[in-house]
């Protein structure tokens, strides 16, 4: 039975060529003109070779009495650190041609920056922030004072052209948007008052839901399929070769079309579910690094990991460029929380749906619109 | 009485305080062609649409093939062919595609549905015409596949709502042979129609609903004796008579 209703669905879905199209041609478009747009922008993310920051260090400061380690992770992350006293930290990045320079206090530090040299002072924060969670976790293990701090070579992605960015940020948007698919088959039940069918077969409110759910991801993964050769040919994007990125891909779709399901099952109403999903789509790129590019977005990161689509494309940039993330492992759970809790959303109001919609549509005909009943 | 498929018993329902189906008592026989008649409002859809378990009753019960079908639904319900009233076809599926999708609902696959959907589709005589989209279909096609996707798993009970509304002469009589045909091979019919000629026709039965109540039952001509001594009524009059010729729209019962 199952198979059935998903064959027909698929079919529904892929004979409507526009949505078809759409759904291929949008990332292609998307990704044209939103790389030649931020090409600047994107080209300004660079490689940094070796520089010199200065530091203070406050004798309160638990990094105080570990200068030495300091120096060995400095040069580790490709940067040399010189130590100063006294002065203000405008004055010695000028004299001593400083790239950047950290002022550590107790409990904090503030790093700053010359014009022209961002890559130099974002390294540096980046150096100190891993110190000051090595202490963290130090503090929480006991074993502050008496440990010593690794030396790791601090892992930074590879710069990655607009065109990658963009290639990968747009299949993974128009696949949050993959819903439009489903609107086919919905559209179609509701015009025919097909439901009523359903109910007199007895067909369990899972096989329905599955019955819908399974075409679009199968429809919306040939699409994606389809977009992602001709984007290949077309930009020569680069998707890396790590097997989290079909894996993440896959959860993506899954999650959009159960978000998808839910939303209608929620609101009854075709109309309102597409603006929602596409209102919270948008929400979530727009935070996520879906237009402005996540490593240069004003939104702080408490805010930008609300955001699915954040992990998503985080996870999929960073794999393709360096062959892993530790933004997977979010991204997987994330999807797989949204999937699971929409599933089982989308099953209870389905069946809580169906007696109520004989009900409303009864009392429309004969108590507001004065249709005919017999 | 012969053998009772269908019986209900005090089956009640009401939609915001406002008793729609009111301690209905129905029985329907093997084998019979059988007429829902009423007004605008008077409850058949809702009764039948209890029967098809679509809507739950606020009371009372349902035995269908001598099951309570509030237990036994699943088995019940494959015995049942309901034809809405509604084109309840899918326009971008072919037609054979829609018969394929709605038998395969009652448990039928591989080469058992394909045969299903062969005989079904022969019967209502699209065979010809199973590779085109039903978008494209007449008036009267439409209602003879909407005909064809209840009849593929053979069931023994089928219940019509206004089959004919909106469809030309001839395939009104080509789906009223059908009906007869059907009945002539065994299956029992539930017919609810505002053209009181077709009801007439085919049924060897009648109920005559109002306010949520059968307030006559019979044979044709039995439902005409209740009125009058006369031979040349037409079962309309009868209806009109029976339940009046106030207007019944919107707000008005």
């Amino acid at each position: 039975m199952l198979w059935y209703i998903i064959k027909n669905n698929l079919k529904l879905m892929l004979r409507h060529k526009w949505i078809v199209v759409m759904l291929i041609i949008g990332p292609v478009i998307t990704t044209a003109v939103l790389s030649s747009a931020f090409e600047s922008m994107l080209s300004a993310y660079e490689g940094t070779g070796e520089f010199l920051s200065g530091y203070q260090i406050s004798k309160a400061s638990p990094l105080s009495t570990y200068a030495e380690e300091m120096q060995k992770n400095a040069k580790a992350a490709g940067f040399s650190l010189a130590e100063f006293d006294t002065g203000e930290p405008k004055e010695l990045m000028e004299k001593h041609n400083l790239s950047s320079f950290t002022k550590i206090e107790k409990d904090s530090y503030t790093v700053y920056t010359m014009h022209g040299k961002e890559n130099e002072g974002m390294v540096t924060e980046y150096f100190y922030n891993s110190l000051f969670e090595e202490l963290e976790l130090a503090a929480i293990q006991g074993n502050y004072p008496r440990f010593s701090l690794p030396v790791t070579k601090l892992e930074t992605m590879p710069e990655v052209s607009s065109t990658d960015y963009y290639g990968i940020i747009y299949h993974v948007y128009y696949l949050w948007l993959c819903f439009i698919s489903i609107s086919v088959v919905f559209s179609s039940e509701k015009k025919n008052q097909i439901a009523k069918k359903y109910q007199v077969s007895g067909v369990k409110s899972l096989t329905l839901v599955l019955g819908k759910a399974i075409p679009c991801i199968l429809s919306t993964l040939i699409t994606l399929g389809i977009s992602m050769i001709i984007s290949y040919f077309l930009f020569g994007i680069s998707w890396g070769g790590s097997l989290m990125t079909p894996c993440i891909l896959f959860l993506t779709v899954v999650a959009a079309t159960m978000f998808g399901l839910f939303v209608v099952k929620l609101t009854n109403n075709l109309a309102i579910s597409v603006v929602i999903i596409f209102m919270m789509v948008w929400l979530s790129g727009f935070i996520g690094g879906s237009f402005e590019t996540y490593m240069f977005s004003a939104w702080s990161e408490d805010i930008k990991v609300l955001s699915p689509i954040y992990h998503v494309n985080r996870a999929l940039v960073e794999c393709s460029q360096m062959g892993h993330s530790k933004y997977c492992q979010s991204a997987i759970l994330y999807l797989t929380g949204i999937s699971v809790v929409c599933l089982l959303g989308t099953i209870f109001l389905q069946r809580r749906r169906r007696e109520e919609t004989i009900k409303t549509t009864w009392i429309n005909k004969i108590w507001k619109k004065g249709g005919t009943e017999k | 009485m012969g053998d009772i498929i269908l019986q209900t018993s005090e089956l009640t329902k009401k939609y915001d305080n406002k008793i729609v189906v009111d301690s209905l008592h129905l029985e329907i026989e093997r084998g019979e062609i059988f007429g829902l008649l009423g007004p605008n409002g008077a409850g058949k859809s809702t009764t039948m649409n209890m029967i098809c378990s679509i809507v739950k009753p606020n009371a009372g019960t349902i035995e269908l093939f001598g099951k309570n079908i509030c237990k036994q639904k699943k088995e019940i319900l494959k015995k049942i062919g309901y034809i809405p009233q509604e084109l309840a076809i899918h326009g971008n599926l072919k037609a054979w595609e829609n018969v394929e999708l709605f038998t395969s609902l009652y448990g039928l696959r591989g080469s058992q549905l394909k045969e299903a959907v062969q005989e079904a589709l022969q019967y209502v005589g699209l065979w010809d015409k199973k590779d085109v989209f039903s978008k494209n279909f007449s008036g009267g096609m439409k209602r003879r596949l909407n005909i064809a996707c209840a009849l593929g798993h053979n069931p023994e009970l089928l219940i019509f709502d206004e089959p004919t509304v909106g469809i030309d002469p001839q395939s009104r009589n080509f789906i009223l042979e059908k009906i007869k045909e059907s009945n002539k091979n065994g299956a029992t019919v539930v017919y609810t129609s505002h053209y009181m000629e077709e009801v007439e026709a085919i049924c060897s039965r009648i109920a005559i609903m109002d306010n949520g109540k059968v307030i006559a039952i019979g044979s044709s001509s039995q439902l005409k004796k209740m009125v009058t001594d006369k031979e040349d009524i037409s079962l309309e009059e009868v209806f009109l008579t029976l339940t009046g010729k106030k207007l019944r729209d919107y707000g008005g019962l």
